[in-house]
């Protein structure tokens, strides 16, 4: 009975319920670029040390699409969805889901990050993934 | 570097359709013999093949080949998501112009429809959380924000495409009333502000170009004007503050406008001087976007543009003249070889209702995967 990410090496999950998560990535050592996720190489300056970097996901809405072409029921429950493309306050541009409680997502609106779960697995295992929520809101 | 001495030897497709009843060697092996029969030869007199597909399991190209004849050629599968056909053009003409063979074979073929065990797919993983028309639907809305494009500018050049390929009985969509924006906003929602009849349709089909010497195909095909491919330029992603590593996501436009630059300034013509061009409208917005990329307006200038029609059949520079992706279909892997098709039947008189008149000069332009761009021109001899 833990909570698993969806996918490894994109989301730090918090030990304790209510902590906030973290986007996984990294910085280059040379020229202070940040990606998420973590990259090999730094593609603004091709320098080869980079750190590890956890971010908090603070920030700016870039674009958003009302999604309303189902996915498989494995993935996520819900016939509709909404996608964002968010300019983080840690230099770069992310893409990923909006919390379902959003009201009214629009292009310049302050956001932050938060969890959601997307199944239980038979064992009891919470699958979850990021999302978007409006920043202030309780995530 | 601009490209000497390669001319278009034979092109044919299949119908782009759903084609539940046939299978994927089936439609390859159509294409394949129809572009031999076209140029009046057999396996026997090609030097190298390149075929490919985005999903079909390893190793289907040469089995498709062995369809065609059992010749010893070499035979290189080519992929390249959306843009494989295209690839695939370039490389048999690369073949050719590089003295390695004196005709070449670009073969492409897809069945969404009937995925064979082993067919590529969406990778799990936090990507497929989002549907990928989320991603047009992404960039449609930055792009109102920036710009203030409207729904009806989409639908309007939606409804243009799915009206050309009313002229186009190999295309996927036939309807048999004129299309109207009204129509295409009324359609269902996919990803806002994009509907259903805004994006292409898969399905499955097969297309196939051969590429020769110029004396080859003025011996072979007498009479026939010749069309020459001028030059081909591939780029991928450039990093750009705001690129996007995880998605689905599309790379930044400029891909295109770098591809088309360096595919103009090799063949020594402009945008100007294109009669008609074939774009990568897998979303209906692509094509607003492209018209500035491809340089067939000004940067902010695409909506009036498609307002002042110019880019209908009949207008000053026709765009999707057999009904783009949108319409004709986008099998994803032959749709680049669909477009050499029209591209040859229009620079030789050969496209019927739709013909381009007196068309001389066209572009072909693909995106693959949203991480490559390649730009193809044409030209007929005068």
């Amino acid at each position: 009975m833990a909570r698993v990410a969806y996918e490894p090496g994109i989301v730090a999950l918090p030990d304790r319920e209510g902590d906030p998560p973290r986007l996984l990535g990294s910085r280059c050592d040379s020229c202070g670029t940040v990606f998420h996720p973590a990259r090999p190489v730094c593609l603004a300056c091709h320098g080869r040390a980079l750190s590890d970097a956890a971010l908090d996901g603070r920030g700016t809405m870039y674009a958003c699409t009302h999604v309303q072409m189902p996915l498989r029921p494995s993935r996520r429950e819900g016939r509709d969805y909404w996608v964002a493309q968010v300019d983080l306050d840690d230099g770069p541009r992310v893409q990923g889901l909006l919390s379902p409680d959003i009201s009214e997502p629009r292009i310049g609106m302050r956001l932050a990050l938060g969890l959601e779960t997307l199944r239980v697995e038979e064992g009891g295992d919470e699958i979850v993934a990021h999302h978007f929520r409006a920043a202030g809101e309780a995530g | 570097v601009r490209i000497e001495n390669v001319a278009l030897l034979g092109t044919a497709m299949t119908r782009f359709s759903d084609h539940r009843d046939r299978n994927l060697v089936d439609l390859a092996t159509e294409a394949g013999l129809a572009v031999l029969a076209e140029a009046g030869i057999d396996l026997r007199g090609v030097g190298e093949a390149y075929v490919g597909s985005m999903l079909a399991p390893p190793m289907y190209g040469v089995r498709i080949m062995k369809q065609l004849g059992l010749t010893g050629l070499p035979v290189v599968t080519v992929e390249a998501a959306s843009a494989t056909g295209l690839v695939a053009l370039r490389e048999a003409t690369f073949a050719v112009s590089s003295g390695r063979a004196d005709v070449a074979l670009a073969l492409a073929y897809e069945h969404g429809m009937r995925r064979l065990p082993g067919s590529g797919g969406i990778t799990p993983g936090y990507e497929s959380l989002m549907a990928s028309p989320s991603s047009f639907g992404l960039w449609a809305s930055r792009r109102m924000h920036e710009r203030g494009t409207r729904p009806e500018h989409l639908a309007s050049l939606a409804a243009k495409n799915w009206n050309a390929a009313r002229h186009n009985p190999l295309a996927y969509h036939q309807v048999d009333h004129a299309m109207t924006p009204e129509e295409v906003l009324a359609s269902p929602v996919v990803a806002t502000p994009l509907t259903q009849m805004m994006g292409a349709p898969m399905g499955g089909g097969a297309a196939a170009a051969l590429v020769a010497r110029d004396d080859v195909v003025r011996r072979l095909r007498p009479g026939q004007p010749l069309v020459r491919v001028l030059s081909t330029a591939l780029v991928t992603e450039s990093y750009e503050p705001g690129w996007i590593a995880l998605g689905p996501s599309i790379g930044p436009p400029e891909m295109t406008a770098t591809a088309s630059r360096i595919a103009y300034d090799a063949a020594g013509i402009g945008p100007e001087d294109l009669d008609l061009v074939l774009l990568h409208d897998s979303w209906i917005n692509e094509e607003l976007e492209y018209y500035e990329q491809l340089g067939l307006c000004r940067v902010g200038e695409a909506e009036k543009l498609a307002e002042e029609g110019a880019t209908s059949l009949g207008g000053r520079i026709p765009v999707s003249t057999d009904g783009g992706l949108v319409a004709r279909g986008h099998p994803i892997g032959p749709t680049g070889l669909a477009q050499v098709h029209e591209i040859a039947l229009q620079l030789s008189g050969r496209a019927g209702s739709r013909q381009v008149d007196g068309a001389r000069t066209a572009l072909a332009h693909l995106v693959g995967g949203g991480s490559s761009a390649i730009a193809s021109l044409f030209q007929r001899e005068e």
